[in-house]
Parts: C-alpha cells; sequence; structure tokens
C-alpha cells in the first residue's frame, strides 16, 4: 500500500540523500575528464589525469601502496585484537564493554591529536621508547603510526560486533557441545569461532573501510612530519582538492569510490553471509577452559591500549604550559595548572560555539528526518531492498567522496564559509547511518500502533506524529547519538567549505564557521609547540559527546546488546 | 538405575525439589507437568546442565552430581535440536566420538549404524538447514544416542513437530527405546503423549513430585487431586451433593457416568458432539456433572435424563 502520506514522510530525507549524494558522484566523473587551468576554467584531457596518476605521478605508487597498507593492516590487527578481547568480555561480563567503547565517541581529530602527543619523541612518551630502544626513529613518521591510530578508533566497533555474535550463539548448542564432551578451548575452537565466523568477517570488511578511507590521522600526522610520506588516497585527494585541482582530486575520488563501492558491497554480502569456516585439527587442543586469569590479562591490556593516550592527554592539559615542553618530559605535572584550559577557551571559544550550534542543527534535523524516512522504510516497505542497499552504501564510504562538488555548490549558493554551508551538507554525513539504526530500531515496531490510530481517524502524517514518534524515542535517542557525533567530530566538510573562524564581533551574521576539529588541527602544529593548549582543547572536545552518551546510556545497552 | 535423592534446586523463588526418585533400566519415562512445573529444571539436573543445590544424583549406583554432562554417560536431544549448522550430518554425529579420539574407522562404523537405525542414512553428507524438521530431530537423536549413553534426555520432543506427523514420531520413539532398550526420559506438557508412551509416568507440580506410577495406575486410581485433574477430564465435587458421605471430595471421570437409568435425574445444560462420543453437562443439585455418552444416543440440551455413577469408580480425597 503506497499512499501518497507515507511518500510525503519519508520524501524530504530520501530527496535529500539522492540530490546531494547522486549529483556528487555524476559529478566527480565528469570532473575527472577534466583539468583546471591556471585562469580558473576547466579543459578537456579525456582520460588524461588517469593515465597521469596510474603512470606518471611521481608519488602514484607510494599512495596506492599506502592505501594497500593501511586497508589490510588495519583490519588485521584490529580484528585479531578484537576476537581474544570479545572472548574475555563474554568470559568476564559485559559491563567493560562500555570502558571499551570510549574511543568510538571520541572526536578523530582528538584520537589523532593525542596518539600524535603522546608519542612525541622529544615531550611525549616517544621520549622513553627511543631512549629504552624499543623504537629506534621517530615514531611520528612511520605509517605504522596511522595504523596504530586506526586501529585505536575502529577496536571498539569489531569489539562489539564479535562480542554481540559470541552472546548470540544457540544456548542449547553449546549445551549440545558440552554433552558431545566439548570444553573450553577445544569448544571455542571447533563450535564457536565457525559460528560468529559472519561476524568476524563483517567486522573485516568495515575495519577495511575506516583503514582505507582514513584520513584524520594522516592530516594531524602531515603537520608534524612533513608532506607526502603518510598519504592515502583520501588525503591526496584532498590536498588536490584544496590547492584548486579540482579535475584531479575528483579523478583520485573516482578511484576510491570504485574501491569503496566494491568494499561496501562486500560488507553487505558480509552483513547476509551465512557460510561458516571450518577449522581443521581442532580435537588436538587442549579440552579444557583457559585460565581466568588470562581472560583478565586480555582485557587489562585492552584497557590499558584504550585509555593510554587519553590518560596522557589528560596529564599534558593540566601541566604548567611551560612544563609541557620540557625534554626530558614529566611523567606527572610538578603543579595543577589550569592556564592551559584558559587559553583554549580564550582562542577556541568561536570555534567550540560553531561547533555546538551546527551539530545541535544537524543532529535534530537529522534524527527528525531519518525517523520519518526510516519508519516508512520499514514498516511500509517504501523503496524495498534497493534503498536500504543504497543506504548501507552510503553509510560505509565517507563524505569525503562529495567534497568537490558540494564545495562548488556551496560556493555558488553563495553560504561558503557560514554556518548553513555545515548545516545543508552535514546531513549526507548523519543521515545514512541514522536511517539505519532507525530501520533496525522499528523492524520490533508494532505496525498495529499507527493502525490503531488510523482507525481512531487520524491521518498517516498525524499518526506519526501523536504516536510513533512518541515511542520512537529510544531509537531516535541513540541515531542522535550517533548523529551528534559525527557531526561534533566532522574535519573533512568544515576543512572543504569554511575558511575563517566564527565572526563572533557580528554573531548574527553566522559566518566564519571554522569548527573545533579545524581549531585542534591548527593547534597541533609544530612550529606554534602550543601542545598544552592543544590537549586541554581535546579533553574539552570530549565532554560533549560524553555528556550525550551517558544521557542515552540505557538506550544504548539495548542496541548495542550489553548487560 | 538411575535415582535422585534429597535433590533440590532453587531460582528466583521457585524451588524443586525431590525426595527421592527411583527410576528403573530400560523403562520409558515421562516427566509430565505444566509448564513452569520444574520438569525441565529436573531434566537438566539430571543432564548435568545444573547443578543441584543439595541432593545427589546416582546412575547405576555411582554419585555423578559432581560430575559435568559429558562425564555422565547421558545423550540430550534439545527441543530445537540444537545441531552445529557448520557441520554435515555425519559430522554431527561424529562430534562425540571424534572428542573421545576413537580411531576413524570405528567411528564410521557406529555413525553408519546409528543413522541406519534412524533412517537417515542418505542424508549423512548434507548440512542442517538442508532437512526437514523431522530429519533434524532424527540426527539429534543420532548424535545423543552414537555413544551408546545409559539414559536417554528427551525435552519436549514433539513440540517441534508438525501435528500430523507427532502420532507417527511418538511411535517411532516408543519402539526405538525397545529397540535399544536405553532408558529414556521424556519431557512433555501434553497428558496424551505422556499416557502413551510412559512406562512410568511423574507428574510434577509446582516443583514437587506429585506422583509416579504406570499411567494406569495414575488415570484411574491417582491419589492426589492434581493428578485426577491433570490427566483428563474429571468430575470434582463434594460428596454430599450425590448423597455419598460428607465434605470430602469425590471424584470420578466422565466416562463413569452411566446416562438414561440410575438414582439421579438431571437437565442436559450442554451438549458437545465429539466424533466418537458425546460430551454431556448435566446441571444436578447446583453442580455439573460432565458425562460421555455414546455418540448416536439422542439427547437434546434442556432435557430431562436420569443418571448414575458407577460405584467402583468413584475416588475419594480430603477435603
Amino acid at each position: 500500500m503506497r499512499d501518497k502520506q507515507i511518500l510525503f514522510l519519508a520524501l524530504p530525507a530520501i530527496l535529500y540523500l539522492f540530490s546531494f549524494t547522486t549529483y556528487p558522484i555524476i559529478s566527480n566523473i565528469v570532473l575527472s575528464f577534466y583539468e583546471r587551468t591556471y585562469e580558473g576554467s576547466l579543459k578537456w584531457v579525456g582520460l588524461g589525469n588517469y593515465l597521469w596518476f596510474f603512470f606518471r605521478d611521481p608519488y602514484g605508487g607510494l599512495i596506492l601502496w599506502n592505501t594497500l597498507f593501511y586497508s589490510l593492516a588495519t583490519p588485521v590487527i584490529a580484528v585479531t585484537l578484537a576476537l581474544p578481547i570479545a572472548v574475555a568480555l563474554r568470559r568476564l561480563g559485559g559491563r567493560w564493554l562500555v570502558l571499551l567503547m570510549l574511543p568510538a565517541f571520541v572526536p578523530p581529530v582528538t584520537a589523532a591529536m593525542a596518539w600524535y602527543l603522546m608519542l612525541n619523541p622529544l615531550y611525549g612518551l616517544g621520549y622513553y621508547l627511543m631512549q629504552s630502544g624499543v623504537v629506534k626513529s621517530n615514531p611520528l613518521s612511520t605509517i605504522w603510526t596511522v595504523v596504530l591510530i586506526d586501529v585505536w578508533r575502529a577496536l571498539p566497533t569489531a569489539v562489539l560486533i564479535i562480542y554481540s555474535g559470541l552472546r548470540a550463539l544457540p544456548r542449547s548448542v553449546e549445551e549440545a557441545a558440552m554433552a558431545d564432551g566439548l570444553v573450553g578451548v577445544r569448544k571455542f575452537f571447533a563450535i564457536d569461532l565457525p559460528l560468529v565466523s559472519p561476524h568476524i568477517l563483517t567486522a573485516f570488511v568495515l575495519t577495511a573501510l575506516t583503514g582505507f578511507f582514513t584520513f584524520d590521522p594522516i592530516y594531524i600526522g602531515t603537520a608534524q612530519v612533513g608532506p607526502r610520506l603518510l598519504d592515502n588516497l583520501a588525503y591526496y585527494s584532498f590536498e588536490k582538492f584544496a590547492s584548486g585541482e579540482f579535475g584531479y582530486a575528483a579523478t583520485l575520488i573516482v578511484v576510491m569510490t570504485a574501491v569503496g563501492t566494491l568494499l561496501s558491497l562486500a560488507y553487505m554480502k558480509a552483513l547476509s553471509a551465512k557460510t561458516m569456516l571450518r577449522l581443521p585439527g581442532v580435537y588436538r587442543l587442549p579440552n579444557r577452559e583457559a585460565p581466568r586469569a588470562l581472560h583478565a590479562a586480555v582485557l587489562a591490556a585492552a584497557l590499558a591500549f584504550v585509555f593510554t593516550p587519553l590518560i596522557w592527554l589528560a596529564i599534558v592539559s593540566v601541566k604548567p604550559p611551560r612544563e609541557v615542553i620540557n625534554v626530558p618530559p614529566s611523567l606527572l605535572p610538578s603543579r595543577l595548572s589550569f592556564e592551559n584550559y584558559e587559553a583554549a577557551f580564550t582562542s577556541g571559544l568561536p570555534f567550540f560555539l560553531m561547533s555546538l550550534y551546527v551539530s545541535l542543527i544537524n543532529t535534530a534535523v537529522t534524527v527528525f528526518l531519518a525517523a520519518a524516512a526510516a519508519y516508512q522504510m520499514r514498516v511500509h516497505n517504501l523503496g524495498g531492498w534497493p534503498l536500504v542497499t543504497y543506504i548501507l552504501y552510503l553509510m560505509t564510504t565517507p563524505t569525503l567522496l562529495y567534497i568537490v562538488p558540494l564545495y562548488l555548490v556551496v560556493r555558488s549558493l553563495g553560504v561558503y564559509n557560514t554556518l548553513w554551508a555545515l548545516v545543508l551538507t552535514y546531513p549526507v554525513m548523519t543521515l545514512p547511518y541514522a536511517i539505519w539504526i532507525l530501520y533496525n530500531y522499528y523492524s520490533g515496531f508494532n505496525k498495529q500502533i499507527e493502525e490503531a490510530a488510523l482507525a481512531d481517524g487520524m491521518t498517516r502524517v498525524k499518526a506519526f506524529f501523536k504516536v510513533v514518534l512518541p515511542l520512537s524515542r529510544s531509537g531516535m535517542g541513540v541515531a542522535g547519538l550517533y548523529a551528534f557525533l559525527f557531526s561534533w567530530g566532522a574535519l573533512v566538510f568544515p576543512l572543504a567549505f569554511t575558511s575563517t573562524p566564527y565572526n563572533l564581533a557580528d554573531p548574527l551574521s553566522f559566518s566564519g564557521a571554522q569548527t573545533f576539529s579545524i581549531y585542534i588541527s591548527m593547534l597541533m602544529s609544530p612550529v606554534t609547540m602550543s601542545y598544552g593548549e592543544v590537549s586541554a582543547a581535546g579533553v574539552v572536545s570530549i565532554i560533549p559527546p560524553l555528556i550525550y552518551l551517558i544521557a542515552v546510556r540505557n538506550h544504548l545497552e539495548k542496541v548495542w546488546g550489553a548487560r | 538405575m538411575l535415582l535422585l535423592k534429597g535433590l533440590r534446586k532453587s531460582f528466583r523463588g521457585f524451588t524443586l525439589y525431590v525426595e527421592e526418585l527411583e527410576i528403573p533400566d530400560n523403562s520409558y519415562v515421562v516427566l509430565l507437568g505444566p509448564s513452569g512445573s520444574g520438569k525441565t529444571t529436573l531434566l537438566r539436573l539430571i543432564a548435568g546442565l545444573e547443578t543441584p543445590d543439595a541432593g545427589a544424583v546416582y546412575i547405576d549406583g555411582r554419585d555423578v552430581t559432581k560430575s559435568p554432562v559429558w562425564q555422565r554417560d547421558v545423550g540430550i536431544v534439545f527441543q530445537n535440536y540444537a545441531l552445529y549448522p557448520h557441520l554435515t550430518v555425519f559430522d554431527n554425529i561424529a562430534m562425540p566420538l571424534k572428542n573421545r579420539k576413537l580411531p576413524k574407522e570405528e567411528i564410521a562404523k557406529r555413525v553408519r549404524h546409528i543413522a541406519e537405525i534412524l533412517g537417515i542414512q542418505n542424508q549423512l553428507e548434507k548440512y542442517p538447514h538442508q532437512l526437514s524438521g523431522g530429519q533434524q530431530q532424527r540426527v539429534a537423536l543420532a548424535r545423543a544416542l552414537v555413544k551408546e549413553p545409559r539414559v536417554l534426555l528427551l525435552d519436549e520432543p514433539l513440540s517441534n513437530i508438525d501435528a500430523r506427523l507427532r502420532l507417527e514420531v511418538r511411535g517411532f520413539l516408543k519402539s526405538l527405546q525397545r529397540r535399544l532398550g536405553t532408558t529414556v526420559i521424556h519431557v512433555t506438557h501434553d497428558q496424551e503423549e505422556a499416557m502413551a508412551l510412559g512406562d512410568l509416568l511423574v507428574v510434577i507440580n509446582n516443583g514437587r513430585i506429585e506422583e509416579a506410577g504406570p499411567p494406569s495406575q495414575l488415570y484411574s486410581r491417582p491419589r492426589s487431586l492434581f493428578v485426577f485433574n491433570f490427566l483428563g477430564l474429571s468430575n470434582v465435587l463434594p460428596a454430599s451433593r450425590l448423597g455419598l458421605g460428607g465434605d470430602e471430595l469425590i471424584g470420578f471421570r466422565p466416562e463413569d457416568v452411566v446416562v438414561g437409568e440410575g438414582r439421579y435425574t438431571g437437565k442436559v445444560a450442554r451438549v458437545e458432539y465429539l466424533g466418537p462420543y458425546k460430551l454431556l453437562e448435566i446441571v444436578f443439585n447446583d453442580v455439573v456433572i460432565k458425562a460421555r455418552v455414546p455418540p448416536h444416543l439422542a439427547v437434546d440440551e434442556g432435557a430431562v435424563v436420569r443418571f448414575d455413577v458407577e460405584k467402583d469408580k468413584i475416588l475419594r480425597f480430603p477435603s
């Protein structure tokens, strides 16, 4: 049944998404056949850009290698770490999961900044790493650091996916295994691991996507160690965009879109995978439970990995400013000092306000549009599987793909460098994810509630607002959390669409729209050496998402499946 | 022989307590009770999937209370079969043997043997999701039986079977037990299924064993009023209503009521035609009495009939 009111409710989100994503995708392809001349006009070059990238560009090989390295190293390491952690969680209780999830709520720029701060060979723990001979060369200038940061960011997702897979194992199958005499380690490899292998695959593909599109650690890292060392396709294409080479940037983005599409399809395939892995030789494994202490050690190591950079960040932020750049660095501040926070608040205020405005507006807009669309998609099957697939596709590919055409749109609308540029474009980033969360949320929703409202004489639109929306609060709360998180931590869009800080002399103009993420990345420069200020700003940047997280924590547990 | 002694298990305000229950070898035992009565808990205690708070379980005189499930010599068939989805039927059945590191040929021989008995020898290369529900159950049975356990535990084995097939599977289970000579403990809430299968019926209510005995005894001469009510249609009323005594309760089955002649006269309030027989509700002395009559007996609602109760079938329960 497709009445007009169903369409009416779902249309805003769907129309927006189609126009703000398909137009850029097509536009990228067209642009990739052109070159921007010095005068600023576009010149047809056919396949020239592609040929240049693959055969002539002196950095082409390096960039392809780095991209491949990031896309493989990140998932391999993240999943390898996530599996024992998930097993330890199952043994020791899911309450530890919340702590492990923390990196997912730290803005990506802050995460990258905290790691580079900690690994700094002069002012951070990197000093001691080099002194003790654990690392031989500057830890900042290696691509492994980018992988390390991506693993840190991706680990919570991987753990969550595998842990929920383990929890979903049918109890009776586990009991049948017991009756057949399978215990502990052998049971895990003979039964549990094969049964969660589809979840492991899902986690692998999802973290591979993180690695393939990684941007923020390279953006921060490049400022530390210089250009062209850490670059991948994503970062290189942004550099080309920033230097005005739209045609070449679009070319790189088209290449990324193609690979990203393949990965995204692999992800969807993994989501519905039924084939299970079988391991040979499991009957030679010990048939007993691994010691509890081993699980505790795994969990402790995971928590240490998650918290060390954050603790270092907090320590640096309360050091007196002069002490921050002492060599060797002190492990604890000589006295508690809040001067870094004062400095960060003074110079960071316009950025902070702008981030807060756009995050709040975008969260409200996103959640509302997403709920209206997701409900019709799930309950009334609007759009069928093609629409669901498209949403999943958008969810798994980054917004970097759209910056060139959207920049041109923002320019032509005359909203460049204003709050409105961000408000207009941010839903591209947040809507697909919110729709996906709510789409799943509504699968458990009682359709008859809406039908009862219709029977009571409401129109569909009225029933949606009066009955469905008020009953969707927990789903909207979780969707809103992610929308807020992405808006608050966004880096690529504000970098592309803004150029100056919020002009507080004329606050109602809402012009000048650089965000707090940009503020942090600007401070994180080896030239200004404002490491104390940036760590204070980093701590501040974690607070708003945490407040939101605490506010909706009870709903989250339902979504995460944790106790 | 399986012996339970002083077995106690409490959780969430519910307590299961079995003072003593002895299950003889080679018998088909049915644990029967309403849902939430503790029958599945009792099965899980026997299996070793739960540990009792107190008491002991003995198999052939050996105290297995502390033994984990795989050391108890029991086979379990779960309600939803719990087959390993990533293994073929052969590997599912072979799992308990492989785990004991038996030689390959020995495993293959025993798997084929049990598969033949269960009539699934042609399904061995398939995966569980390629089988029908009935076939899956046979695989689960084969997996439980291949290790030749002393006791086979069946948790509601007929509840996931299509209604049309239920009778057939019921007969199959009983003949399988007779053929293999294993002790079977079968949990169900269906009294008809219980009576059809059980050599020994153990009726459980509210965490206690109400009564145990052969089905015929429990049906016609139960000591417990609960068992009398639970095992079939029943009439229960104060003895004084029929002039047969004082305040104590008397009980009798509808088929023990003779309609057409007798000492009492009542009015037929309702007639249900049920195929092989008719069920009447006769109002007499302010109580409703259910009576079973041949289907061809012509009797209308509102008619006044004479009836009587077979004296020797009447049970007396203290009020």
